[in-house]
């Protein structure tokens, strides 16, 4: 096994890239300026290194809290669930909502072994005693995202909060990281209770 | 490449690259196959939100000899079992079933199988009794239409009807129950003890015959215990399905 193949093999791990395309990567690497090439790698390594998981929402960043989580100016009363960290600067670039965020890590999946007890809801549960009054359930417009969905009405209107869901107004099936504002800002304003 | 087009229903999707999705189907001219449905996940996408699991429709897709993956071309709705989402007993018996046929179908056409899976698919989805009943029953239904079936009625070994009221065991080697006359043969710890109501309830989940018993499922944990154990054993070399998991935790 020659570095080369060390690193395409690396590549390969990633999503959605196959053998070809990480031979591609590891000799365009190869090609610029060897400073550019451990530009990345050290890019790659900060992140490693520094970027955690927020201890109150599960967003990812270099400070925990969150930046989402510690600013003074957002809506404190509403919470916003996503599947993914990724979810979050979707819907915020929207810029139609200004509360806070709870990542649920995945959505409810039978298949891939994944039940409530994988996914942080022990946590959002613990969140609602500090005055939040809402919680939008923002889970992918699919199947599972309904499922999981679904699940957070159950255990979270005993607990006397208001739970809406975003409204169908983003494609089923699509995924709302790639979705755009406009939709999102749409879908947002069409939530309903549950 | 050739062009098929056939029956399928979706058995699973996952993300592909930024746009796309591969998706599991289980179809009527070729059992099992993976396609990838390009540019699935943009908003605009020709496929709408056509491409969700427990979805049935007229699949057409580029064969190539050789390929583990297939180009989807077009997919035709059917019908769509959405709904299954909002119910979590309904969404785990669904779960459950696909991921039977996910693990244990092949890649050639069986009717049977790809008929029992969508009867299953749509008893869940309108079920209006005992939802605990109607997965059992349907879940040894896809079982049988794999080729295994446990003899109930009957003694495993010596092939006579145990006495209704004995305590029998069902011996998961044999594939079925063992009378108290065989039982010392038999001395593997694959025996689970079943008592005269569970034998008659497990029979009862087996039979397929109009105007069978309908109603609650009593000895629930002992049925999804058999089931579970059985497959485990028969089906899945011991690896337990996942879906069983997520059952067990709606029903409890
Ligand atoms: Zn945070
Ligand atoms: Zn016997």
């Amino acid at each position: 096994m020659s570095v080369i193949d060390d690193l395409a093999r690396e590549f390969t791990r990633l999503p959605g890239i196959g053998r070809k395309t990480a031979y591609r990567l590891t000799h365009f690497l190869l090609k610029i300026p060897p400073e550019e090439a451990c530009r990345l790698a050290h890019a790659i390594e900060a992140v490693a290194e520094r970027v955690k998981h927020c201890s109150i929402c599960s967003n990812l960043s270099e400070s925990d809290p969150c930046e989402y989580c510690t600013d003074s100016g957002r809506d404190r009363t509403a919470i916003c669930v996503v599947e993914e960290a990724s979810d979050i600067a979707a819907i915020d670039a929207s810029g139609a909502f200004r509360g806070l965020y709870h990542v649920l890590g995945g959505c409810l999946s039978p298949l891939d072994g994944v039940g409530p007890d994988e996914l942080n809801i022990e946590s959002l549960i613990a969140r609602l005693n500090g005055g939040v009054s809402e919680v939008i359930v923002a889970t992918n417009p699919s199947v599972e995202g309904e499922a999981t969905a679904t699940y957070l009405h159950k255990v979270l209107v005993p607990r006397g909060v208001a739970v809406t869901r975003l409204a169908r107004g983003l494609p089923v099936g699509g995924d709302l990281e790639y979705a755009d504002g406009v939709t999102i800002a749409q879908a947002l304003a069409g939530r309903r209770g549950m | 490449m050739a062009l098929l087009t056939t029956e399928a229903t979706i058995l699973k999707t996952y993300e592909y690259s930024e746009t796309s999705k591969i998706l599991r189907l289980f179809t009527r001219d070729a059992g099992l196959c993976s396609v990838i449905a390009k540019g699935a996940r943009r908003p605009k996408s020709r496929f709408g939100g056509l491409l969700e699991p427990f979805t049935d429709g007229v699949a057409t897709f580029y064969v190539k000899e050789g390929r583990e993956l297939h180009t989807l071309s077009g997919f035709e709705l059917g019908c769509e079992r959405q709904t299954l989402g909002g119910q979590l007993v309904r969404y785990a018996g669904a779960g459950l079933l696909t991921e039977i046929v996910l693990r244990f179908a092949a890649s050639t056409a069986d009717e049977r199988l790809f008929a029992q899976l969508r009867r299953g698919l749509d008893r869940l989805v309108d079920e209006q009794g005992d939802l605990e009943r109607a997965i059992l029953e349907e879940t040894w239904r896809l079982t049988k239409s794999l080729g295994f079936a446990p003899s109930v009625d009957a003694c495993s070994v010596c092939n006579e009807p145990p006495p209704a009221d004995q305590v029998t065991h069902f011996d998961l080697a044999n594939g079925g129950v063992v009378c108290n006359r065989c039982r010392p043969q038999v001395n593997h710890p694959n025996l689970l003890r079943l008592a005269p109501e569970e034998r008659a309830e497990l029979a009862e989940l087996l039979s397929e015959a109009v105007g069978r018993h309908l109603g609650r499922v009593e000895g629930g944990q002992t049925q999804r215990r058999l089931l579970r154990e059985f497959i485990a054993y028969h089906l899945a070399e011991q690896r337990p399905l996942n879906s069983f998991r997520f059952l067990e935790g709606r029903l409890g």
